[in-house]
């Protein structure tokens, strides 16, 4: 065809015509490729987001199972979960042992960060990687190990042993957040602090508490809801009466699926947001995210 | 300088020493020798728990199953994750941060209660049954509790953010101008997907599989209560075992099972990463 002048132009006009269906067939595909990849995305938010959203729909329906549109709205299951002794005491079960796990955390993990930041002693790294070893655990091993290593004891399960053991779970989160807020507080604030006549407790209390605020208040944040929440490690060492929250949750479905755990489950939702709320004022929406973000590697 | 004595590290290598390290040593140690009563008689070591766990066909398939669950679990966490990474490093801020909460609200409720949650979803009298039925696609209702589909279901949407999140981390690293030249260069977005952002994302994806596996073959919440006592896995079966007959030495031999397996993953990880000349994303 080409070596016929005459008939140049239409070939010109026919190769042209294939670039401009090549180029659609390129933008329809681009189209489809995007359009699959934002469907599944969308898929995934749906299912992200679905539990949360059927715990607090449930909560509000009244009937024992869920339907859509729900059958009719009312609250019966926080009455139920007000009137239920069992839930309210495994309730103030959970808040007493984060409350003490927590402070025990802080402690612990607040002196434990200054050597490992500021110290100069032989296998540092070792003993930092060694101080995180109980989150790397599966929870379920170590509470194995604490129930047999008890019972190897004969130390009767207690308040006590529930309470350490969440410490032990805990404390690592402290470490973490207190390190990493202590290598940006400078010594030299300290030292300034010093000479001008605070004692070191002074200078602690007045200089450095303060600018580790967020990393501290950080961990406690999390040490506190990881305690409030853990439930693999508690069923083995806590003791016969003390049940906590996620203990009488489990049980309460284990045996069938009572509504009553979708009224309490929608207070916790909103008890999460109230410490990530908290954690936001004191360290801000930057820490938040970092909390959440520390918490993902927890082996449940 | 404040707390610069390294003395102040003891107290909390004395409180791992007692609470952590002394426990697994018992714990291996009742797998090892003999156990009489509640206390292990130290005399003369014999490996016969690990024999019984290792020979008994049960045992053997819960362990296979376990292993199956979580690659499953890890599978459709990569298929599901990898396009919402993707779509979150091509919109703007403002969706970013929608994307970011959302992707994070699993670890943000509690345990127990995103199992609860598929509980009501996937129940007979559920959410997915009740929309079957009334759309005709089903004339009964499914099984989805109780069983393996299930467990990875719910399992998945708990896992989705540490897939989600080292992708996205990795991918917020790379110059989005390596994506405008691939398609400045003629190339479709099934291409540029295909040969840019997916290979700028395997250390992202390695990270957050392994992440998933080991999470999804450790987990106990979920699969004891979606899974219920018909879909049993290795920890459902340890918590179990210490419900019933409390046999100490196969107890043990499970749990360092569980505990080699996820540590023998994270090993071939790391060893992987080697091979690639890559390095461990920051989680």
């Amino acid at each position: 065809m080409n070596d016929e002048p005459a008939d140049d132009v239409y070939a010109r006009a026919a190769d042209w015509r294939v670039v401009v269906m090549a180029r659609r067939l390129l933008v329809l595909s681009d189209y489809l490729t995007d359009g699959a990849m934002v469907a599944v995305a969308v898929f995934t938010g749906v299912l992200l987001f679905l539990p949360t959203f059927v715990v607090i729909l449930a909560s509000f329906t009244s009937t024992s199972y869920l339907s859509f549109p729900p059958a009719g709205l009312s609250l019966r299951w926080y009455a139920r979960l007000l009137a239920s002794a069992e839930i309210l005491r495994a309730a103030q079960t959970s808040l007493i042992v984060a409350v003490l796990a927590t402070t025990g955390a802080l402690g612990l993990g607040v002196l434990t960060a200054f050597p490992l930041v500021r110290g100069r002693f032989p296998a540092r790294d070792a003993v930092l990687a060694f101080t995180l070893a109980p989150i790397m655990l599966p929870s379920i091993v170590l509470g194995i190990a604490l129930l047999f290593f008890f019972g190897f004891l004969h130390v009767r399960l207690s308040l006590a042993t529930l309470v350490v053991s969440h410490i032990l779970i805990t404390f690592p989160y402290v470490v973490r957040t207190t390190t990493a807020a202590l290598v940006q507080v400078d010594p030299v604030l300290e030292e300034a602090a010093t000479n001008l006549g605070a004692s070191s407790w002074q200078a602690f209390r007045h200089v450095t508490l303060p600018l580790l605020k967020p990393g501290v208040a950080v961990g406690a944040g999390f040490a506190f809801i990881e305690s409030f929440d853990n439930l693999a490690l508690s069923i083995f060492v806590a003791g016969q009466r003390q049940e906590t929250l996620p203990m009488r949750l489990f049980q309460l479905l284990v045996s069938d699926i009572d509504p009553i755990v979708a009224a309490v489950s929608t207070m916790l939702i909103a008890g999460s947001f109230a410490v990530l709320f908290a954690v936001h004022r004191l360290a801000g929406f930057g820490q938040v995210m970092r909390m959440v973000g520390e918490r993902r590697a927890r082996l449940t | 300088m404040l707390g610069r004595s390294s003395a102040l590290v003891l107290p909390a290598l004395l409180f791992l020493l007692t609470l952590f390290v002394l426990p697994l040593l018992v714990l291996a140690a009742i797998g090892i020798f003999p156990v009489r009563d509640t206390a292990i008689v130290w005399e003369r070591p014999d490996l016969v728990p690990h024999v019984r766990y290792l020979t008994d066909p049960f045992y053997r398939w819960v362990t296979l199953r376990t292993i199956g669950m979580a690659a499953a679990v890890t599978l459709s966490c990569l298929a599901l994750g990898f396009p919402y990474a993707y779509a979150y490093s091509r919109v703007g801020a403002v969706w970013q941060t929608a994307l970011l909460i959302l992707v994070i609200s699993p670890i943000l409720m509690g345990t127990v209660v995103r199992s609860y949650g598929w509980l009501v979803i996937l129940g007979r009298r559920g959410l997915v049954n009740d929309l079957l039925v009334r759309l005709g696609v089903v004339e009964a209702p499914l099984r989805m509790l109780f069983s393996m589909s299930g467990v990875v279901i719910a399992l998945t949407q708990v896992m989705l953010p540490f897939m989600v999140l080292p992708i996205i981390s990795v991918l917020a690293r790379q110059n989005p101008l390596l994506y405008d030249a691939a398609v400045g260069l003629g190339a479709s977005r099934a291409q540029t997907l295909r040969h840019v952002v997916l290979p700028l994302s395997l250390p992202g994806i390695l990270a957050g599989s392994v992440l998933v596996f080991v999470l999804a073959f450790a987990s106990f919440t979920t699969p004891a209560l979606v899974g219920g006592g018909n879909f049993i896995i290795l920890p459902t079966l340890i918590y179990q075992q210490t419900q019933q007959s409390l046999n100490w030495g196969v107890l043990s031999a499970m749990s360092f099972v569980l505990l080699g397996t996820a540590l023998a993953v994270v090993w071939a990880y790391s060893m992987l990463m080697r091979r690639l000349g890559l390095r461990w994303v920051e989680r």
